[in-house]
């Protein structure tokens, strides 16, 4: 008796449960058990249409994001902080995930000058298969630029999309300068501030606070749910949460630049 | 008892001529068996070794192969799965490590992994290739071994993953720690050659299902990263090496039991206490009796292991091997170690080391020393009661025995009728094969919990029926439904903000412990107990024995984990009184089987520790009672039961017998046999007879797991041609009243932390009821 696993753990006691009540096992096969494909909510979403790779398909959401910050201003601030030449095309970068690095991205959220305005690119797996194609576009697109911006992208979104590549065995030909805004908002801010989060920088610096904010922790919980139901209601807010961190970048990066 | 040879003088020849002429030889040499010494079988391989690897190993003192060496050379390098069956001290590891360092010494970018089923073995191992890799000219540069497991300091890690070209692991490991992640291992995997699946034998029953299925969950991602190693394992002796192996990895493999290692002669003496008084009920303590064994082997320079079956044991031989040598050979005292389960590992180490070296003459160990930690060959081995199973007690008997030199192996008796009975028929000990090892890959709960785990790692697909066999679509349909995976297009995704793995434990025991702190003037931590253990080894004002030494316990703190213990020399040790019971909790099918009613359902065994007993040390008297009130344990689990009706019982009494008698031999029956219907290990199932749920005795059957792994519900379904096995197996039996073959069996899961001095036995069961019982029920006879 003194072997018997206590340990563990409630929700495999409930998995084994949920199997013996089963008796007569009806055998489903693997394939055949994935909801529609199709729009599923999130195609009504504005600016969102379908987009197909050599990796596959994925949803692209894209928005003008007109004349929140000027993109010569944020130019001239991002070669200012990264001490860089003139001339050079910065993107934006924020990833949504599962997780940890084990487990799926399925959001990214860039922005970019377009036509001298600013343009929000976001592409989205609908579900786990669509990952590769996430992966494969944020390549490309990324690839077209010179330098990547990111808010803590040097531990966590740079290796986590590298990790992901790794994992579906792709080799990533991006491979662009990196500005990392935390490791320069904690030079700045340090001593004033409690701490350097991106929320935390909002409120103090940029002095604004998010309505309806979906909290970090619930992100993966909200996809997982999302891909069972097909029910895009609270992803949607997921999807904001992503585009209102790149645009706290923008206006992050402006502030840093300032003397 | 057969003569002791007198032409050779050897120390083993001395010591056992000394014993019998000596004054107080009471006759307690039951039999003595003769093993003769083996020479060595040299071969080459069929292509020469590596000229600076040859070197090498001459530089180690290995000039030639062993055979089964050169075979296994031979076998892997044409790429060919191979298991290693063969004795302790044979030189098993240089079967992986020189194919191993042939390859890597030349392509450093190709990779090995090795799993051993604890981390102790892991560091042993590493020690072991080090010594080799130094010897190679440049070898540093090109073999990286590490090992990697929970000790590993997270700085450590990532290094390894970046560099390391050998990795020494467990399967729990791999199950949480890198499976998981294997994208960080892309390079590792893809350049993998080879895996080393060690102490293969300790992967049975439920850990070796759960292990079969880590093996499936490995080569599935060796297969995404385009590898194909060849695997080689290594096992002690078992009946059934080549199926295990196969059934571990899941692709042929070519066994080889043929051992080319020398070995020196070996007595193995059959050791009975004597009767107390002329009455010949009672025998002199078994422990006592041991302790004076140990002793005189280690005046005579004879370097010593005790295996006992409890903790409690291994401290009151070191305990009483102590005084006496205080008394007669005070320099030897500090030459005698305990080691055993709950010593920390720096003690364990330094145990180990002093072993190996020579420096300790004795040590008294649990079966924690079982495993091939290499200790190096001692003389003598003294098992203090049968351990339980044929290959357990070879193992014990193996850690004795040098290449050339005689070796000793004593088992000594508990007053038990299965130790009595082995003491009356040496036969039966010598001639009995050792036990199979069983596992059930493809049970549906273990399955279960590893198909989550392998869609988290990368999603299923149809093509992964080939791993994980015909349940898997059926299981991947219920996890779909519970949400815990989703499928998409063919492809099945983990779909969960849980980690798989982490709710997978894959051994029975648990890694939860509670530390045992030192309080004598300051906090220091001494030694750890599991946690199921903690109220049976140190509940308040007990004796926790360590290093021999008494400490009172001072307090439990069960939220805290901590037990609290005291220095304090007393003459008494304790031991707890255990109250349990099972309760059926929800019958969900019954049957009537000609006579006997089947039942099964839902159970809860529960166990308490309610007092202790004080114990007076040498002269085992009782000197006292506590009671304790510590919370009652649970185990909710599923069970059989069954009851034979009233015309079944009245044909027994008709003979003058009872048939209480007969159900506890049909139990012990069963219970040899159910795991080969069911695919388990005979420690996976409890069984006993009670009568307090059903009104009248019955026998009881239930899986030792929490919810249970469908073991019972399956012997449920195959009762009849089990009973049918059940009765062959007494009646094909040539023992007359009953022997641990048949209805005899030993207590298989020995109270831990009870010393079997302590205990009365149990008579073995009638055999002729269980037969009389069995041909009503089956209509044979
Ligand atoms: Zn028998």
């Amino acid at each position: 008796m003194r072997e018997v696993d206590r340990d563990i753990r409630e929700r495999i006691a409930a998995l084994e449960l949920a199997l013996r009540e089963r008796a007569p096992r009806r055998p489903r096969g693997l394939a055949g058990g994935g909801r529609g494909r199709g729009p599923l909510g999130v195609g009504d979403l504005e600016g969102a249409r379908e987009v197909e790779c050599d990796l596959g398909c994925c949803l692209v959401l894209e928005r003008d994001v007109g004349g929140l910050v000027s993109p010569a201003d944020l130019g001239r601030a991002a070669e200012k902080l990264a001490g860089s030449p003139a001339g050079r095309r910065y993107v934006f970068l924020d990833l949504e995930t599962t997780g940890f690095s084990a487990t799926p991205l399925f959001l990214a959220g860039t922005m970019f000058e377009k036509d001298g305005g600013l343009s929000c690119t976001q592409l989205l797996a609908r579900d786990y298969s669509e990952e590769r194609a996430v992966l494969g576009m944020l390549d490309r697109l990324i690839g077209g630029f010179d330098v990547c911006i990111t808010f803590n992208g040097k531990s966590f979104d740079m290796p986590y999309m590298r990790e992901r590549a790794k994992y579906h065995r792709l080799a990533l030909a991006c491979d662009p300068e990196h500005l990392d805004l935390l490791h320069h908002a904690r030079r700045k801010w340090r001593d004033s501030l409690p701490d350097c989060r991106l929320t935390t920088l909002e409120r103090h610096i940029l002095r604004r606070r998010r309505s309806g904010d979906v909290p970090g922790r619930e992100v993966p919980c909200i996809y997982h749910e999302f891909v069972h139901t097909g029910d895009a209601r609270r992803l949607v807010d997921v999807i904001r949460h992503n585009l209102m961190d790149v645009v706290s970048m923008a206006e992050l990066l402006i502030r840093l630049a300032e003397a | 008892m057969e003569s002791v040879p007198s032409e050779d003088t050897s120390k083993i020849t001395r010591f056992l001529r000394g014993i019998v002429s000596s004054p107080g030889y009471r006759g307690q040499i039951a039999h003595i068996a003769d093993i003769p010494p083996r020479e060595a079988e040299y071969r080459d391989p069929a292509e020469p070794l590596d000229p600076a690897l040859k070197k090498a190993l001459a530089s180690l003192g290995v000039r030639r192969l062993y055979s089964h060496q050169a075979e296994a050379v031979d076998l892997i390098r044409k790429s060919r799965n191979v298991a290693v069956v063969t004795s302790t001290a044979s030189g098993k590891s240089l079967c992986y490590n020189i194919p191993v360092l042939e390859t890597l010494y030349h392509a450093p970018d190709s990779t090995a992994l090795y799993m051993f089923p604890t981390k102790a073995l892991a560091q042993d191992q590493l020690r072991a290739l080090g010594d080799l890799v130094l010897r190679l000219p440049g070898g540093g540069e090109r073999i990286r071994p590490g090992t990697y497991d929970g000790d590993t300091p997270r700085y450590a890690r990532r290094k390894l993953r970046q560099d390391a070209n050998v990795i020494m692991t467990n399967p729990d490991m791999l199950n949480q720690g890198i499976l998981p992640y294997h994208s960080r291992w892309s390079r590792f995997f893809s350049n993998l050659e080879y895996v080393v699946i060690d102490e293969m034998h300790t992967y049975r029953g439920i850990f070796g299902s759960n292990v079969a299925n880590v093996i499936r969950r490995l080569r599935r991602i060796l297969k995404h990263y385009g590898a194909d190693p060849v695997f080689i394992l290594c096992s002690a002796t078992i009946a059934n090496p080549g199926e295990l192996a196969e059934n571990l990895i899941g692709a042929p493999v070519e066994t080889l039991t043929r051992d080319g290692s020398p070995s020196g002669r070996k007595r193995f003496v059959l050791w009975n206490p004597p009767f107390l008084d002329k009455h010949k009920i009672g025998r002199k303590s078994s422990n006592v009796e041991a302790h004076e064994v140990m002793v005189k082997l280690v005046e005579s320079d004879v370097q010593t292991i005790t295996f006992t079956k409890a903790r409690v044991v291994a401290e009151l031989i070191l305990r009483y091997v102590r005084d006496a040598l205080a008394r007669r050979n005070p320099h030897l005292v500090d030459k005698i170690s305990a080691y055993r389960a709950g010593y920390l590992p720096e003690e364990r180490r330094r145990i180990e080391k002093a072993l190996f070296s020579g420096r300790l003459l004795g040590v008294a160990s649990t079966n924690a020393l079982e495993l091939g930690i290499d200790v190096g060959s001692l003389d003598a081995s003294i098992i203090v009661g049968f351990p339980g199973t044929i290959a357990s007690t070879w193992q014990q008997a193996g850690r004795a025995g040098r290449k050339t030199d005689e070796s000793l192996v004593v088992f000594i008796a508990y007053n038990d009728p299965v130790d009595q009975y082995l003491m009356r028929h040496p036969g039966y000990f010598f001639d009995q094969t050792p036990e199979n090892a069983v596992i059930g890959p493809d049970n549906p709960y273990i399955l279960a919990g590893h198909l989550g785990c392998a869609a988290f790692e990368l999603p299923l697909t149809k093509e992964d029926e080939a791993y994980f066999g015909d349940l898997t679509a059926p299981i991947v349909g219920v996890l779909e439904e519970v949400e815990k995976v989703k499928t998409i297009d063919g492809s099945t995704y983990w779909a969960n903000t849980e980690f798989p793995a982490a709710a997978l434990n894959l051994r029975t025991i648990s890694d939860d412990t509670f530390t045992i702190v030192d309080v004598t003037g300051g906090e220091r931590v001494i030694g750890v107990v599991d946690s199921i253990s903690a109220p049976e080894l140190v509940y308040p004002e007990g004796v926790y024995l360590h290093g021999g030494e008494t400490y009172l316990v001072r307090e439990l703190d069960l939220d805290g984990k901590i037990a609290y213990v005291e220095r304090k020399e007393v003459d008494y040790y304790t031991q707890p009184v255990l109250d349990s019971s099972i309760r059926v909790t929800g019958e969900k099918r019954s049957t009537a089987l000609n006579g006997l009613n089947v039942f099964y359902g839902d159970a809860t065994v529960s166990w308490a520790t309610t007092a202790f007993k004080k114990i007076r040390f040498y002269s085992m008297d009782s000197i006292g009672y506590g009671k304790l009130d510590l919370p009652t344990q649970h185990l909710e689990t599923v069970s059989i039961w069954m009851y034979p009706g009233p015309g079944v019982t009245d044909v027994v009494k008709r003979r003058g017998r009872n048939p209480v008698e007969g159900l506890v031999g049909l139990k012990n029956v069963l219970i040899n046999i159910l795991p080969l219907f069911v695919m388990c290990d005979r420690q996976d199932i409890g069984g006993l007879v009670e009568s307090s749920n059903t009104g009248r005795p019955a026998v009881f059957l239930y899986d030792r797991f929490k919810g249970g792994l469908g073991f019972s519900e399956k012997a449920f379904g195959l009762l009849p041609g089990i009973l049918e096995a059940a009765l062959d197996v007494i009646v094909e039996c040539t023992c007359e009243g009953g022997c641990p073959s048949c209805v005899g069996l030993p207590v298989l899961r020995p109270p831990q932390h009870q010393d079997p001095d302590c205990g009365h036995g149990y008579p073995i069961p009638d055999k002729e009821t269980a037969r009389l019982i069995l041909e009503e029920i089956l209509e044979r006879g």
